[in-house]
């Protein structure tokens, strides 16, 4: 090559970089100006901050715990940061965090009043982890009875999510015939402690000495996210010590549902499907505590913490410090934290759902990878039975909680046609999927169908060439296309199963057959309308 | 990932031409301007989607989402890591494609210039946002007030209204409140961009982050199009999103660029959570009296109550002036139905799934009103219907993004109702007030009342109906 070419070709990667480096830095800085102008919450939060305190005490904590687990050699304790450690520093911050707000709560300081709070949080502590092991020991129990384990890989999480809709369905059965009420549903909830008995020490054993911070960790980073982790979710566990919640949605909605069904002791007329509101309930059934409820639908935060650990290390090849980046930067958006303390939803029920049934696509991907590597030429027919049951199940399960969740469906089932159609499989079921959820009025929600004119044209123009194109897929390769089929009918149908329950609920209430309908349900409240409003008042006035 | 054959390309292309040729060419040009006067979807769903001309409606959520243009609050404040690291990470790790090294900032250029074209500045020292509608707002920067931050964006913004001129012409000509052109362009650049990435990268890639991308953009597209830009229906999306940025971070030790990218990255990070922790322990409500500022990390009476100082029926009390005796007393009417307009009382009302009638967008007491003129007709109406209390959310009409305030226009006409109506009562109101004599003249008396000289706004009020 002439001198000239590769002058020219090395001033064009240096331009290059150049171009890179200025656009990066513009975009960024031009970026984080406009944010900083237009959220002057944030700016304010720094002028008015009264609890330099308690930061600086943070700040030593942070630092000293990055210390001790990135310098092993000289801990005393043998250089192994454990659950149990976690739990106590977790304490030590609810306790910082009370005293701190004594002096603005008109509260003098003193050690009763902190003793008292803490034992009230340690009691809901223990209430909450109640609930989620009997979840825990419930999946266990189920996957290794039956004779084909669903769960294969040992995960904490995957076994959680399917007790928790082993036992949410219990409840819906119960509450169906009037009997919510602590008699039938604590024993429920201590029967897989009991059925666990013989694993019992070694579980929890296992559970609370499991180290988090080892030898092998890589950089001190990684115990300085989770420790502001940590602090961040004692903040909001601390606020979450109320004898209401504070937001309007919950108040209105999920947390009332909850109230309701203990006032009922059983199924309440009208609301969209509530079977997290169900589970959330148990804080009034069984410990007649706002505390609980409240505390419940916080901490189903943390167990959707615990799936996205194990979904960055364990299918992501993210390192541990990595995957505790993105816990930390997920938990600190403040759209995410208004759900912590505020609006008391159901949504991080929905998130557990949802991060249960990309784990289990995950772990079936690998393990259709791993077998392909050893040359085996196809899984057994029960690996998928399994995995498809277990993806219905979560899907299913997660779409009952709120519908939003077709969403993920939708992505689930455009990614599978692309694995195994490529480019035109995406095309395809892409489009067709629009069509279906223009014409099933999924769009409704928003509003916004009234405003896009050639919204018919293109409903049936997607339908159609998506539609077309799948099939003709579907015929260019009959075996696969037949196999596929198959599987999604498997999967749709134990999806369809795991909603059934609400659907009848909301056929029954609306005597409608519409899937709006029946997916949403009747409104809440007196069923009143102009035209029986009128027709009452003339009927009154006649009187 | 495998490239497809060529036919595949092909008939994609071909797909794609087809349909814009029957959606488009009939339809280019014509659009109308329709309004929807009073419609409570318009008012609460689209309040965090915007109301400008349709087609930058939707290409302006990215940058509308991080900046909050359309709703404000922590609710729906997403952070500025997303717009800041997921396309710079990836624009430095793809660079030597030509595509993403020219597509990239132009995009992102593209999307400013739009999205500032309908949005604000906020002027701290005036404490206002001064609105741009149209791009056509001209900043006027005042050296001796304003900060170098205000400067700047001022003057970035007062640079892009011009830009935005040729834009304006597009969407005038194409777009409108409503259009033919915004949906059908909407998903074929969702396809086209989907489609760069399935050919722009080889099979190198490692399978759980083709899947885990796919899953994302999918997801999140998904949610663009159907939600209608509320935040919390996409969770999901955004914890893939913080994921696929974490993934995009480079090896520090690649080269001298991933190194300083890495460290900037980490810079960026440190800032952000900084700033998102301070927030959380401050816990700024702007509503709150000057003193109480940042102190309410845990709200002190909740507090209270958790050491024992105060019970249940106090903390109520203290949140909402007399509420816990008239909740006693709606309570004790096992029968009655309450109407409500706002407010978050449901909770208190035992049976409120049979009992609460729940009109927050006033859609059904505006029909009410245009049936029944009177407004003594009218409570008899709702007495005879079993309504014995009225509930309302004093803030009501700070909901109303609508350029038309249609839902000001109808609480107005709820207020009109209660105001010297002798067939409903007052029960119940946070609100301060000094009163007016018989005469009108205002006195010295400050009472909780709705009506009067209002010295505390306060955000509800209870009435029985007679």
């Amino acid at each position: 090559m002439s001198q000239n070419c590769v002058e020219f070709r090395t001033n064009y990667c240096v331009m290059k970089k150049a171009f890179v480096v200025v656009f990066a830095v513009f975009w960024a800085t031009l970026i984080m100006l406009d944010y900083a102008n237009k959220h002057f919450l944030h700016s304010m939060a720094f002028e008015h901050f009264k609890f330099p305190g308690l930061l600086s005490l943070f700040l030593l904590t942070a630092s000293a715990i990055s210390f001790l687990s990135s310098n092993q050699k000289s801990v005393p304790f043998g250089g192994r940061w454990k659950v149990w450690h976690s739990i106590t520093l977790f304490l030590f911050f609810i306790a910082s965090i009370i005293w701190a707000n004594f002096e603005f709560g008109g509260i003098k300081a003193n050690a009763s009043y902190l003793f008292i709070a803490l034992f009230k949080s340690i009691g809901v502590i223990i209430a909450c982890a109640f609930c989620w092991l009997s979840a825990f020991f419930t999946g266990r129990w189920i996957n290794k009875t039956i004779k084909q384990a669903l769960i294969k890989t040992n995960s904490v999480f995957l076994e959680t999510s399917f007790g928790l809709v082993v036992q949410c369905t219990f409840l819906l059965l119960i509450a169906a015939v009037g009997l919510l009420n602590i008699w039938i549903v604590l024993p429920f909830l201590l029967v897989p402690f009991a059925l666990s008995y013989k694993d019992l020490g070694g579980t929890f054993s296992n559970l609370f000495n499991a180290s988090l911070f080892s030898k092998k960790t890589d950089h001190w980073s990684g115990s300085l996210f989770f420790t502001i982790l940590l602090f961040f979710l004692a903040i909001n566990f601390v606020t979450n010590l109320a004898p209401f919640p504070g937001g309007f949605d919950s108040r209105n909605y999920y947390i009332n549902i909850c109230s309701l069904l203990e006032q009922n002791q059983g199924l309440i007329e009208g609301f969209q499907p509530y079977p997290w509101s169900l589970y959330l309930s148990l804080g009034f059934v069984v410990f007649k505590s706002s505390y609980v409820t409240l505390m419940l639908s916080f901490s189903s935060f943390i167990i959707c913490l615990l799936g996205l650990y194990e979904l960055c290390t364990h299918h992501l090849n993210l390192t541990k410090n990595r995957a505790l980046l993105v816990l930390m930067l997920v938990s600190m958006i403040p759209a995410v934290a208004n759900h912590m303390f505020i609006e008391l939803k159901v949504d991080f029920g929905l998130l557990i759902f949802q991060i249960a049934s990309i784990l289990v696509l995950f772990d079936f991907i690998k393990l259709h990878k791993s077998i392909a590597k050893n040359e085996q030429t196809q899984l057994a027919r029960t690996d998928w039975i399994r995995f498809l049951i277990l993806f219905g199940v979560m899907c299913g399960f997660a779409t009952s909680i709120k519908v939003i969740n077709l969403y993920l469906v939708f992505s689930f089932a455009v990614i599978v046609w692309t694995i195994y159609y490529r480019y035109l499989g995406f095309l395809f079921m892409f489009m067709f999927l629009m069509g279906i959820t223009i014409i099933g009025d999924f769009d409704a929600i928003s509003g916004l169908r009234e405003y896009h004119l050639s919204m018919d044209s293109v409903k049936w123009v997607l339908t159609g060439v998506g539609g077309i194109g799948l099939i003709f897929l579907w015929f260019r390769d009959l075996p696969k296309g037949i196999t596929l089929v198959k599987h999604a009918s498997i999967y749709s149908i134990v999806l369809l199963l795991m909603m059934s329950p609400w659907i009848g609920k909301n056929y029954i209430e609306t005597k409608s057959l519409s899937p709006s309908k029946l997916l949403i349900g009747k409104s809440a409240g007196p069923g009143i309308n102009m035209k029986t409003m009128v027709k009452t008042y003339n009927q009154s006035k006649k009187k | 990932m495998i490239r497809s054959p060529k036919y595949n390309k092909l008939t994609s292309i071909a797909i794609c031409i087809i349909w814009l040729s029957i959606l488009l060419v009939p339809h280019l040009g014509q659009s109308q301007q329709t309004l929807k006067d009073g419609d409570a979807k318009r008012e609460e769903i689209q309040r965090y989607f915007g109301y400008e001309t349709l087609m930058y409606r939707y290409l302006s959520i990215p940058y509308d989402l991080t900046m909050n243009t359309n709703e404000r609050g922590d609710f729906v404040d997403i952070g500025f890591l997303f717009l800041i690291l997921l396309p710079l990470l990836f624009f430095i790790r793809y660079r030597e494609k030509w595509w993403v090294l020219i597509g990239m900032p132009l995009l992102l250029l593209i999307l400013f210039i739009i999205s500032t074209s309908n949005g604000f500045v906020f002027e701290p020292s005036s404490k206002r946002m001064i609105l741009n509608q149209e791009g056509q707002t001209n900043y006027t920067i005042d050296g001796s007030v304003d900060g170098i931050r205000e400067v700047i964006i001022k003057t970035i913004y007062n640079l892009n209204n011009t830009l935005y001129t040729p834009f304006k012409s597009i969407s005038d000509a194409l777009s409108g409140e409503s259009d033919y052109i915004t949906y059908p362009l909407v998903l074929l650049l969702f396809i086209g961009f989907a489609s760069l990435l399935y050919f722009g990268f080889n099979k190198k890639s490692r399978w759980y982050i083709f899947l885990l991308s796919g899953l994302f953009l999918c997801y999140i597209f998904f949610w663009y199009i159907l939600s209608s830009g509320i935040i919390w229906y996409g969770f999901i999306g955004w914890i893939l999103g913080v994921i696929c940025m974490v993934l995009l971070l480079p090896n520090p030790s690649k080269d001298t660029l991933s190194m300083y990218t890495s460290i900037a990255s980490y810079i960026v990070i440190g800032l952000w959570t900084c700033s998102a922790l301070i927030l959380r322990m401050s816990n700024i409500n702007p509503a709150s009296p000057k003193a109480s500022l940042g102190k309410n990390m845990v709200n002190p009476v909740f507090l209270q109550q958790l050491v024992g100082i105060k019970n249940e029926k106090q903390v109520l009390d203290m949140f909402y002036n007399n509420l816990s005796n008239t909740i006693r007393q709606i309570n004790r009417n096992d029968d009655a139905l309450v109407y409500r307009v706002g407010t978050s009382f449901s909770y208190f009302i035992d049976n409120n799934h049979k009992r609460v009638f729940m009109d927050n967008q006033l859609g059904f007491f505006r029909a009410l009103e245009k049936r029944f003129p009177d407004k003594q007709e009218r409570a008899d109406v709702l007495k005879a219907n079993k309504f014995k209390y009225l509930i309302i959310d004093l803030n009501t009409p700070t909901l109303d993004n609508t350029p038309e305030q249609s839902l000001v226009d109808k609480y107005n006409g709820l207020i009109e109702f209660v105001y010297k109506n002798p067939k409903v009562k007052l029960l119940a109101t946070n609100r301060r007030v000094k009163t007016f004599d018989k005469q009108g003249k205002l006195t010295e008396n400050v009472a909780y009342n709705v009506f009067g000289k209002v010295l505390d706004h306060g955000t509800f009020a209870i009435y029985e109906i007679l």
